[in-house]
């Protein structure tokens, strides 16, 4: 997938577009990628049959991803945890089968265009002849624009429905809650975080589970404390959210110790499935009994079952 | 394959048939230019009448087009009302037909500035959830008012409860709605003018050919709008 941030640095083609924010990339957002993928005739009924009404897609248009970052929201001065990183986001946007995304970066100079003035200088620019976005998609200066506008500029438009209960919003609420199977069922992948590994109190090994520390970036939505199941670089991987609080610990932390894995993980970006709650964190009487709740997380670990 | 092209720009005045959707006639137009193709405002599946399609470059002129007055003839059956307002919704409840007078003092209240419910079988939201879809379910709506203008609103015919009528409306009116308001339903709806565009100067959709476009410089005359 070519990686662009302004609309000149694509190289000229026609093509069938996605357009959102696509946080999370869940299977709402796929539709809408999907629509763009495979886009086909621009309507049924009496008067499209017959030769010459082949899917757009195959006159040859490149499936391509219009996205914003920052969250749009953030500027407009809501926080918003996000669900996924950038970097995340591109790669699932690059597996759901586009060949190029162009990152507008979101700001207010952006939010102030005229719609008809973004139709053109941005869609327009990179070859857009087909547009894929869901139902309530709104772009351009106080959002007045929207898919109805680009019909009449004279773009193919695929409305997408909203995908019942299927949005970020709700992720992040189940997310919150640690439901972290529920929002698999959303999202069509098992949930995540996502950071970089660094140092932590090396405490882990010395309990017989060394564990990689999880730097998170601070916009990025942390699932409820707690100890999970899941798995990270294709190992089953016990994952805790929490304040360490047998050792009083206070700050969150997010450490996943790799079942069956050796080898050195510092600085590496890794991506955490949480795949199942298993319990609160707690604090023990002993280091001894916190070892024994280990080892049962681990055997839970090792017994889990990925969702979706 | 070249992207669609900016060439032939114009503005094509296309008469639709009833039962395509909009976007099927403008596909159609398309398939003939290999333009990319526009419109300034669409017509429901059961409607008639005049389209203004914009091809190529002139798909800018969407702006300057939409907001324009319209003008529609209609079948208003009396007799009943449906669920949607027009001959595809079912019917919710039979009625008598008012006589002449009644239906005159009726109409008295529809001429002017007026407000009216959005019909519910719109794509307009209610509390985050499409209308036509909560009226799917069942589910009782009170509709948002939407204000509108009736410029003119004349009975050419009536008889058997089935008043055809004449109406000049601004943008946005929705026909369906003072069919309702008027205690029935559209049963057939025809564009006749948009601005200063009539139908009279539309040709169907299998008609079309590029040399019917009408250039740019001359819709812009037309609607007095700056070149």
């Amino acid at each position: 997938m070519i990686v662009a941030h302004r609309p000149e640095e694509l190289p000229p083609a026609r093509r069938a577009v996605a357009i959102g924010t696509f946080d999370g990339v869940h299977r709402g957002h796929l539709r809408v990628l999907d629509a763009a993928r495979t886009a086909g005739p621009l309507t049924a009924g009496p008067l499209t049959a017959g030769p010459g009404m082949e899917g757009p897609n195959l006159e040859g248009m490149r499936p391509a991803v219009v996205t914003f970052d920052p969250h749009p929201r953030t500027v407009f001065g809501s926080d918003v945890e996000l669900l996924t990183t950038l970097e995340r986001r591109l790669e699932l946007l690059a597996a759901a089968g586009m060949e190029d995304a162009l990152v507008l970066r979101f700001d207010e100079e952006l939010a102030a265009l005229e719609p008809a003035a973004f139709a053109d200088r941005v869609l327009r620019r990179i070859g857009a002849e087909l547009v894929a976005a869901g139902e309530g998609f709104r772009f351009g200066r106080e959002r007045a624009g929207d898919l109805g506008l680009l019909e009449q500029l004279g773009f193919d438009v695929h409305r997408v429905p909203l995908v019942d209960n299927v949005s970020s919003s709700h992720v992040r609420t189940l997310l919150a809650a640690g439901e972290v199977g529920r929002a698999a069922t959303l999202l069509g992948r098992p949930a995540e975080v996502e950071g970089t590994v660094g140092h932590g109190d090396h405490r882990g090994a010395g309990l017989g589970f060394p564990t990689a520390n999880v730097a998170v970036q601070p916009d990025l939505l942390v699932p409820a404390l707690g100890i999970y199941a899941g798995a990270a670089l294709g190992h089953p991987a016990a994952i805790s959210i929490g304040t360490n609080p047998h050792y009083g610990g206070t700050a969150r932390r997010v450490e996943a110790f790799l079942l069956d894995f050796e080898g050195d993980l510092y600085g590496q970006r890794l991506v955490l499935e949480l795949w199942e709650r298993l319990r609160d964190e707690a604090a023990f009487e002993s280091e001894a009994a916190l070892v024994e709740a280990i080892g049962r997380d681990v055997e839970r670990t090792r017994a889990a079952v990925r969702p979706v | 394959m070249p992207p669609r092209a900016l060439e032939p720009a114009g503005v094509a005045l296309v008469d639709k048939p009833a039962g395509p959707s909009s976007f099927a006639v403008v596909a159609q137009i398309r398939r003939v230019t290999g333009a990319r193709t526009g419109h300034a405002g669409t017509l429901d599946p059961f409607a008639t009448g005049l389209l203004l399609l914009l091809s190529g470059r002139a798909t800018t002129l969407a702006s300057c087009l939409v907001g324009l007055d319209k003008r529609y003839l209609t079948d208003v059956d009396l007799t009943a009302r449906t669920s949607t307002g027009d001959p595809e919704g079912e019917v919710m409840e039979r009625l008598e037909a008012p006589d002449a007078g009644e239906l005159e003092r009726r109409l008295a209240g529809l001429r002017g500035e007026i407000e009216l419910p959005i019909p519910t079988a719109s794509a307009v939201k209610i509390g985050g959830e499409r209308a036509y879809r909560l009226a799917r379910r069942g589910v009782e709506v009170e509709m948002p008012l939407r204000r509108s203008t009736v410029y003119a609103l004349d009975v050419i015919a009536y008889t058997s409860g089935v008043a055809t009528l004449d109406l000049r409306v601004g943008s946005g009116t929705y026909v369906r709605a003072i069919a309702e308001a008027l205690g029935g339903h559209c049963r057939t709806l025809r564009r006749t003018e948009v601005g200063p565009f009539s139908v009279a100067d539309a040709v169907s959709p299998e008609a079309f050919e590029p040399g019917r476009l009408l250039p740019e410089a001359e819709i812009l005359r037309r609607v007095g709008a700056p070149a």
